[in-house]
């Protein structure tokens, strides 16, 4: 009993939910499979296993192999006889470029714009809250698709665009929490100690949302892996990459023939993923949750 | 007039209201008078009680008090001289009846002594005169940071100390003279208990050695033989640090234990004002009786005549015209349905705001 008790002392809150989360088998799993997957995108800078040829190269007597008919192409190729497995090792890449990029776009506005909003009311708040609900308003497909038409169609073009139409939704629950901040009696001590708004800001509410963030940047990469997709089979990605979206855009024209190697290693690769990916952000969310601290 | 004894606050007609905002264009459609007009001074070294039932502005009065919310209105003196204070008064009624000659210098005046006129970077830089102790013993302290750095925080805004050991030894003096075990400094709040957590709120109140402490409710929310503990070391660093105390409560045998003078308020503004004693001996008005009459006494043998209030306390948006309390009040005359009763000294230094005394 004893033990238990000094094993929690002196211990941050943060450190405790982490203790919370490594005792979460199944989403240390998912963290794992993360993991593989970043490791994976970084493999596919190099030539591991002649991949760069397996996916770019024309290889016309081979194509439209069979999933899992040949050990050399175990998802099977497309209609140039490429790799499709080694094309969505690659497309991991880009996926995760989105998502990290976005997330780093999205989440320094979000947070700036919801604390000054909710922090000072008033008119700040009305013009931002006009500004979020004008973004609310348009379907994000249309200002990504309209923002790359103008700008030019790079990945970096398309995660600026995903970055400024998606950090409304966290940047209202970022008002909402400051709203409700404002009037915590230790923000009103930090205060009255001649605390500056900065101090107040970053010090004494900002931790109270981190959680917010967090999960939001983890479940980010769910609605940026689909958005390119769609994209993509718009016609509005990048022709030549292999991205996960360019791969089902492909297969569009062959599925019909029976043809369904394109569309099979992008949406496995896109499944396990975000599955991995949605199981440990809730479970991140669930160890950061200070209400369900007895629980877990 | 010696230091000792002069005031060392005086707060005239401080108004707090809310506005509520309604439509789609948030027109301003009424008010919330949470604090309607109160005036009342607090001499240096001794404590001032504020009573009244939940909703009546108590808390509210406080916190605008020390311009944690903007008041509406009202003028503030923290440790100014009377001389100075009278001064002012002066030209405030000759500016505000017309005449205009020393227009100027009433607002120099107030630029420099009213703390509701001073400037941002000016009114923090006082604020370490006057701290507040909180009613939550759970929601004042941010539990992401632990307890060191929580009662260093006032020494680290003003920079008060000139090495890190420094700043742990007073952190280590504060918590040693409030009575918690130095050894905890790295600890978090959720390690402590109410009692304990009272504690860390008076010592980072009284990290920059301020003059006045507002007590919000400290003890309300905790068990009885733990606010006897709180009681007793606040008194006890009273004393010790020369500190004078503004206490609000709800609870009046803690009041009459604890104060010197008391000030009774109801709806936004105070009803009576006097010393403890002739408070409670003397209670000119309905609602004070009322609300002693409701003091349990710990005797079974003792037969009481418990005066019982009807109804709640009316809303502040609307409140009744005339004397506030005249819907719920036994001897309600026609004047009290018409107009609203000033607060008149009935008997020297004791104050009541009623028709009967007239």
């Amino acid at each position: 009993m004893a033990d238990t008790a000094n094993k929690y002392k002196g211990k941050t809150p943060f450190q405790l939910s982490l203790m919370r989360l490594g005792r979460n088998r199944g989403a240390m799993l998912c963290l794992a499979v993360v993991v593989l997957y970043i490791l994976m995108a970084f493999v596919s800078f190099s030539d591991w296993g002649g991949l760069q040829g397996k996916a770019h190269d024309f290889d016309l007597d081979h194509r439209f192999v069979k999933p899992f008919t040949d050990p050399s192409h175990i998802f099977g190729t497309d209609s140039f006889g490429r790799d499709v497995f080694a094309r969505a090792v690659i497309g991991t890449r880009i996926a995760l470029f989105l998502g990290f990029t976005t997330g780093l776009i999205m989440i320094p506005l979000a947070i700036v714009l919801g604390a000054l909003s909710g922090y000072y009311g008033g008119w700040v708040d009305d013009i931002i809250i006009y500004v979020m609900t004008v973004i609310y308003s348009i379907p994000g497909l249309l200002i990504i698709m309209s923002l790359v038409q103008v700008m030019g169609a790079s990945f970096l073009v398309i995660a600026f665009a995903f970055g400024v139409t998606g950090w409304v939704g966290l940047g209202r629950v970022i008002r909402g929490a400051f709203i409700q901040a404002r009037e915590y009696e230790y923000v009103l001590a930090a205060k009255n100690l001649g605390a500056s708004d900065g101090r107040i800001i970053f010090r004494h509410i900002v931790p109270n949302v981190t959680h917010f963030v967090i999960v939001r940047f983890v479940l980010n990469f769910v609605s940026v892996i689909k958005s390119e997709v769609t994209l993509a089979y718009v016609g509005l990605s990048i022709i030549g990459v292999p991205s996960w979206g360019n791969m089902i855009d492909l297969s569009k024209t062959e599925i019909m023939a029976g043809n369904w190697q394109n569309m099979l290693a992008p949406t496995v690769f896109m499944f396990l993923f975000l599955v991995a990916l949605n199981i440990f952000g809730d479970a991140l969310r669930d160890a950061l949750d200070p209400k369900l601290k007895n629980v877990l | 007039m010696n230091e000792k004894n002069r005031n060392l606050l005086e707060v005239y007609d401080l108004k707090k209201h809310f506005p509520v905002k309604a439509g789609i264009f948030r027109r301003t459609v009424g008010q919330v008078k949470a604090v309607d007009g109160i005036s009342f001074s607090i001499e240096r070294g001794k404590t001032f009680g504020l009573v009244g039932e939940s909703g009546c502005g108590k808390t509210t009065a406080g916190r605008t008090l020390i311009a944690l919310y903007e008041p509406t209105d009202g003028e503030m003196f923290f440790d100014v001289a009377p001389e100075i204070i009278a001064r002012m008064r002066e030209l405030e009624r000759q500016v505000r009846s017309g005449d205009l000659t020393h227009e100027a210098e009433w607002r120099e005046l107030k630029a420099r002594h009213d703390i509701y006129s001073f400037g941002k970077k000016e009114l923090r830089a006082a604020r370490s005169d006057f701290q507040m102790m909180f009613q939550d013993p759970f929601g004042s302290l941010n539990p992401r940071i632990p307890v060191g750095d929580i009662i260093a925080e006032g020494l680290d805004i003003h920079k008060v100390y000139e090495s890190k050991n420094q700043r742990k030894e007073r952190v280590e003096y504060l918590m040693e003279a409030t009575g918690l075990d130095p050894s905890y400094i790295n600890r978090y709040p959720h390690e402590f208990s109410g009692g304990q957590r009272q504690r860390i709120g008076i010592a980072r109140a009284l990290a920059l050695e301020p003059k006045l402490l507002v007590l919000d409710e400290p003890v309300s929310a905790l068990d009885v033989s733990i606010q006897v503990q709180i009681l007793e070391l606040l008194n006890r660093l009273k004393s010790e640090l020369d500190l004078t105390y503004l206490f609000i409560a709800h609870d009046l045998s803690v009041v009459e234990y604890f104060s010197d003078e008391v000030a009774v308020m109801y709806l936004g503004r105070i009803v009576e004002i006097a010393d403890r004693t002739s408070l409670y001996e003397n209670r000119f008005h309905p609602y004070t009786k009322a609300l002693i009459s409701a003091v349990p006494v710990p005797d079974p043998e003792t037969k009481r005549r418990r005066i019982l209030l009807e109804g709640d306390v009316p809303s502040p948006i609307n409140p009744p015209p005339g004397c506030h309390f005249h819907p719920r009040c036994a001897q309600c005359m026609d004047r009290c349905r018409k107009e609203m009763p000033p607060l008149k000294e009935i008997r020297p230094g004791h104050k009541a705001a009623c028709w009967l005394y007239e």
